[in-house]
C-alpha cells in the first residue's frame, strides 16, 4: 500500500471538515445534497482507507491470513506496519460499534408512531417532530399547539410533513453514519440539519401562499415557548433559529442553478479522482473475489 | 408486512426501568437511564403514549410529569395475557395450545395454584 494512496483521502476528509464551517447561501436543498455527498464521500473513503489498513495487518499474520482469506491482493504495495495496522483495526472496531450505534436508534426513533399520520401528545412540554414511516408521523404536542395561533399551527405541519416529504431522514442518516466513522464531521451535519430546516421553512412557506413572514412568527414563537419552558429544543422551533429567520425576512433567493451546477461539478470532480485512485485496488480485489 | 424489528421493545424497556425504581420518574430521568442516546421527544412519545394505554400514571412534578406503572410487573403481563385470550376466538384452544407449550416446572406451579386459588 503506498503512502500516496492516503492523498485523495486526507484531500476528501479537509474539503468535508471545511464545508463543516463555511455559512453556506446557496439553495438549502442544494446544500442538503452536497454536503450529504461530501460527508459520504469522505466517511467512504476514511472507511475504505482503515478497512484496506486492517486487512493488510490481518494479511500478515497467516493464522488470521487463512481466517479472513484476503490473500494476495491487499499487501500489494508494502507491508502494513505493526503501530498503523494496530490502530487501524482498532479504528475499524470502534467505527463498525458507532455504526451499529446509528443504525438501532434509527430502529427506535419511529416507536409508537408507526402506521398514524398524525400523533397529538397529551403534554405541556412543547415539542414537534417528524418521525418517518410508512407514511410518516408528525408528533406535536398539546403545549406546543396551544403557544401557537391557527395559521401558526398549519405551518407546523406543512414544516414537519415537508420533513417527511423530501426524505430528509435519508440525509440525516448519512450524516449521522458520516459522524460514526469520521467524528471531525460533526459540524458539517449540524449544518445539514440547519439545511433540511431551511428547506422544510421554505416548503412552509410555500404552502402558506408564500407568507414568509408568518414561518418566521411561527417558528420564533415555537422557540420562545420551548426555551420559557425550559425544555429540549426540538426541531420546529429548535436549530440555529436566527439563521432561519434571517433567511427568512431577507429577500427569497432565486435558486442559482449556476452555482449549484459548479458546486456539484466540483464535487462529482472530487469523487471521481478519488475513486480513479482507488479504483485499480478494487479492480484487483474483484478479480480476485470472482477467482480471475 | 415484515417486521424488521421487535415492535414495542422500547415500550417495554421504558417500562422494565420504571418496574424497578420505587419514585415516578420525568422524562428527563427516563431518557437518561433507558436510552440518553435516543431522541428526548421519542421518550416523551413513548411516556404519553403508555399513559394514554393507562400501562402508566402520571402526576405533575415541576413543569414536566413524573410517571410510574399502574400495576405491578406482574399484574401488567398477566393483563396482556387476558387482552390476548379476550381477543381470541377460541379461547378453549388458545388455552390448551398455551399449557402444551409450558415446561414443566411451570405446569406444577399452574396445578397447585389451580388447586388453592378456587
Amino acid at each position: 500500500m503506498s503512502h500516496s494512496l492516503f492523498l485523495p483521502g486526507l484531500a476528501t476528509i479537509a474539503l468535508a471538515v471545511a464545508a463543516g464551517h463555511v455559512r453556506w447561501s446557496l439553495n438549502p436543498s442544494i446544500v442538503v445534497k452536497l454536503l450529504t455527498a461530501v460527508a459520504a464521500l469522505a466517511a467512504t473513503t476514511s472507511f475504505l482507507l482503515v478497512g484496506a489498513l486492517a486487512a493488510g495487518f490481518a494479511a500478515r499474520s497467516p493464522v488470521l491470513l487463512a481466517v479472513v482469506r484476503v490473500c494476495r491482493v491487499i499487501p500489494v504495495h508494502h507491508q502494513v506496519g505493526t503501530v498503523e495496522g494496530l490502530a487501524a483495526s482498532v479504528a475499524l472496531a470502534v467505527v463498525v460499534f458507532r455504526i451499529q450505534l446509528v443504525l438501532r436508534q434509527r430502529r427506535w426513533a419511529v416507536e409508537g408512531t408507526q402506521g398514524r399520520r398524525i400523533l397529538v401528545l397529551a403534554d405541556d412540554e412543547p415539542i414537534a417532530y417528524a418521525a418517518p414511516g410508512k407514511p410518516g408521523c408528525v408528533v406535536v404536542s398539546r403545549g406546543l399547539l396551544d403557544a401557537l395561533e391557527p395559521q401558526e399551527r398549519q405551518v407546523l405541519f406543512a414544516h414537519e410533513r415537508a420533513h417527511l416529504d423530501q426524505r430528509h431522514h435519508h440525509y440525516l442518516l448519512v450524516g449521522a453514519l458520516s459522524v460514526a466513522v469520521l467524528p471531525v464531521l460533526r459540524p458539517l451535519v449540524v449544518q445539514l440539519r440547519l439545511a433540511t430546516e431551511r428547506c422544510a421553512d421554505e416548503a412552509a412557506a410555500h404552502v402558506m401562499a408564500g407568507d414568509r413572514q408568518l414561518v418566521a412568527t411561527a417558528i420564533t414563537r415555537a422557540a420562545v415557548a420551548t426555551s420559557a419552558y425550559g425544555g429540549v429544543v426540538g426541531s420546529f422551533g429548535g436549530a440555529s433559529i436566527l439563521a432561519r429567520v434571517e433567511a427568512l425576512v431577507a429577500t427569497p433567493s432565486t435558486p442559482t442553478a449556476l452555482t449549484g451546477a459548479v458546486v456539484v461539478a466540483g464535487v462529482a470532480g472530487l469523487g471521481t479522482a478519488v475513486g480513479s485512485v482507488q479504483l485499480h485496488h478494487l479492480l484487483q480485489l474483484v478479480a480476485h473475489i470472482c477467482g480471475l | 408486512m415484515a417486521v424488521k424489528r421487535p415492535m414495542g421493545a422500547l415500550e417495554e424497556e421504558v417500562m422494565s426501568y420504571l418496574w424497578t425504581t420505587t419514585a415516578a420518574a420525568t422524562p428527563a430521568e427516563v431518557h437518561q437511564a433507558v436510552a440518553p442516546e435516543l431522541a428526548y421527544t421519542t421518550i416523551l412519545t413513548i411516556l404519553t403514549r403508555l399513559w394514554e394505554k393507562e400501562r402508566l400514571s402520571r402526576e405533575r412534578s415541576g413543569r414536566a410529569h413524573a410517571y410510574q406503572p399502574v400495576r405491578t410487573e406482574a399484574e401488567d403481563r398477566a393483563g396482556r395475557m387476558q387482552i390476548t385470550l379476550a381477543d381470541a376466538g377460541n379461547r378453549a384452544a388458545v388455552l390448551s395450545s398455551f399449557v402444551e407449550a409450558l415446561n414443566a416446572d411451570d405446569v406444577k406451579l399452574l396445578r397447585m395454584l389451580l388447586r388453592q386459588g378456587r
